[in-house]
């Protein structure tokens, strides 16, 4: 028996060595904020050099046409998303920097405009996907920031 | 020990073999540099390009007597015309600027990664191995070609043409544009998850990736390498748009590029197809089929991560 072991155990750790799965784990989005169902689309994508952060915006239709038309007084709820995670050098390629680890997760809902910021509500989540608090001003400027960033041209 | 007379004959057969098959040879054409087309960079780069990649990314090729024996010089000559169909230094100059840049922060990234100098040639020319200190001179001379991050009123301009373009919905041509090798635009990318992004500080660009469904379940289920068939993966790449606040976004559209796999419709390109379509009018890159060698090329340092250069974000 301990021959047939000593045979097999190489060959099974070849089997579940394969190649390393390739994955952004530390970037992941926490599968309790359910982003899938919000069913948004891509709007896009922000850098803060500063704060070393990248930040990716999503929304459903009425607020990406919303954004793309800022005067447009479209009637119906809009919902915004916009994901951030801290940057880091990428490993496999010299010269660009993606996303790390999450760092949080910010929802701005309105029914009328966004010009309307007062209108708006706004939540933060952590990293974890728990909602913490904010300053009502921070919530306004999050707000007036959020709305500000013009969707990419995707054609 | 002692041969006997069959031994004999068949080892001066052979002999006879090989020294007929030394007249049996490639040609492999090394000329004078032209210096108005000659790579020049700084002395020390330089000194470290011609030790370790000029003999087959030049035409200054310095053959040692063992690359000229045959059968050997059979897979130098291939070697070399490979190496010089990708890079050239001695025909450097006839490339605009922007391509310069991108090609020579591809080749440092190669050298980074280890995928050149190739092991095989290394192992037998010693000076071509690059050490660490060498890998940190070609670091430091890229970095010094990055664009500069700062807010520019021509990419603003460029962006607000194309904008007014998109509201009036009229960017996209009317039939959806193909390729050489009959791979067509796919406008749904937008609408699939995005997997990651990437400021590229090499070249000025702002990058989303996104997945289509058999990617974004391929993410779920830990199955990324190798990806299943059917993922397609899209990338496109933006302007860097610098505000006044120091922040970065998206300007110009510039490109959307698709990595479709199927292992044995594309196993000649690495199991994936792969197509890229510039500007809003969305032209197809590429003039002849043979233009994926360059994809492929630039994806080997990936060839254990399926060739796929983004870490996907599970969302």
């Amino acid at each position: 028996m301990k021959n047939i072991l000593a045979y097999l155990l190489p060959v099974i750790l070849l089997a579940a060595c394969g190649r390393a799965d390739n994955r952004n784990d530390a970037a992941s989005l926490p599968r309790t904020f359910n982003f899938e169902k919000l069913q948004l689309k891509t709007i896009s994508t922000v850098i803060n050099p500063a704060k070393g952060t990248t930040s990716t915006l999503y929304g459903n239709a009425n607020a990406l046409l919303a954004l793309r038309v800022p005067d447009s007084a479209r009637a119906g709820e809009k919902t915004l998303v916009l994901v951030t995670w801290k940057q880091q050098e990428d490993a496999r390629w010299f010269g660009a920097r993606i996303p790390a680890g999450l760092e949080m997760i910010e929802v701005v809902k309105t029914g009328t405009a966004f010009k309307d910021p007062a209108q708006a509500q706004y939540q933060r989540y952590n990293e974890k996907g728990t909602a913490v608090s904010a300053t009502n001003d921070e919530q306004q400027q999050r707000i007036g920031f959020i709305t500000s960033i013009k969707p990419a041209v995707m054609p | 020990m002692r041969l006997n007379k069959k031994t004999k004959i068949v080892v001066a057969l052979l002999l006879l073999a090989f020294l007929a098959a030394q007249f049996y040879r490639p040609t492999i054409a090394v000329e004078k540099p032209d210096e108005k087309r000659l790579a020049h960079f700084s002395p020390e780069v330089d000194a470290i390009l011609r030790r370790a990649c000029f003999d087959c990314h030049s035409n200054q090729t310095a053959l040692r007597w063992f690359d000229k024996i045959t059968p050997a010089n059979w897979l130098v000559a291939d070697h070399i015309a490979k190496g010089r169909a990708v890079l050239n230094f001695s025909t450097w100059n006839d490339m605009a600027k922007p391509d310069r840049n991108a090609k020579l922060w591809e080749a440092v990234n190669q050298a980074i990664q280890g995928a050149m100098p190739l092991k095989s040639y290394a192992l037998v020319h010693g000076a071509a191995r690059l050490s660490v200190n060498d890998i940190q001179v070609l670091k430091n001379y890229v970095k010094e070609l990055a664009p500069k991050q700062e807010a520019d009123t021509a990419k603003e301009a460029a962006l607000a043409s194309q904008y007014a373009s998109l509201v009036e919905e009229k960017a996209r041509p009317d039939t959806l544009p193909a390729d050489v090798n009959g791979i067509a635009y796919i406008p749904e990318y937008k609408d699939w998850t995005p997997i990651s992004t990437t400021q590229r500080v090499d070249n000025g660009t702002i990058r989303i990736i996104f997945g289509n469904e058999v990617a974004v379940k391929a993410i779920r289920e830990h199955h990324t390498n190798p990806w299943p068939n059917g993922t397609i993966i899209a990338k496109v790449a933006w302007d860097q748009l610098t505000d006044k606040q120091g922040n970065i976004t998206t300007g110009a559209f510039k490109q959307v590029e698709y990595m479709i796999k199927d292992d044995s419709k594309y196993k000649a390109t690495a199991g994936w197809a792969w197509a890229r379509f510039k500007t809003p009018a969305l032209v197809p890159y590429g003039k002849t089929s043979t233009f994926t060698m360059e994809c492929v090329n630039c994806h080997r340092p990936m060839k254990d991560n399926d060739f796929v250069f983004t870490a996907p974000i599970q969302h």
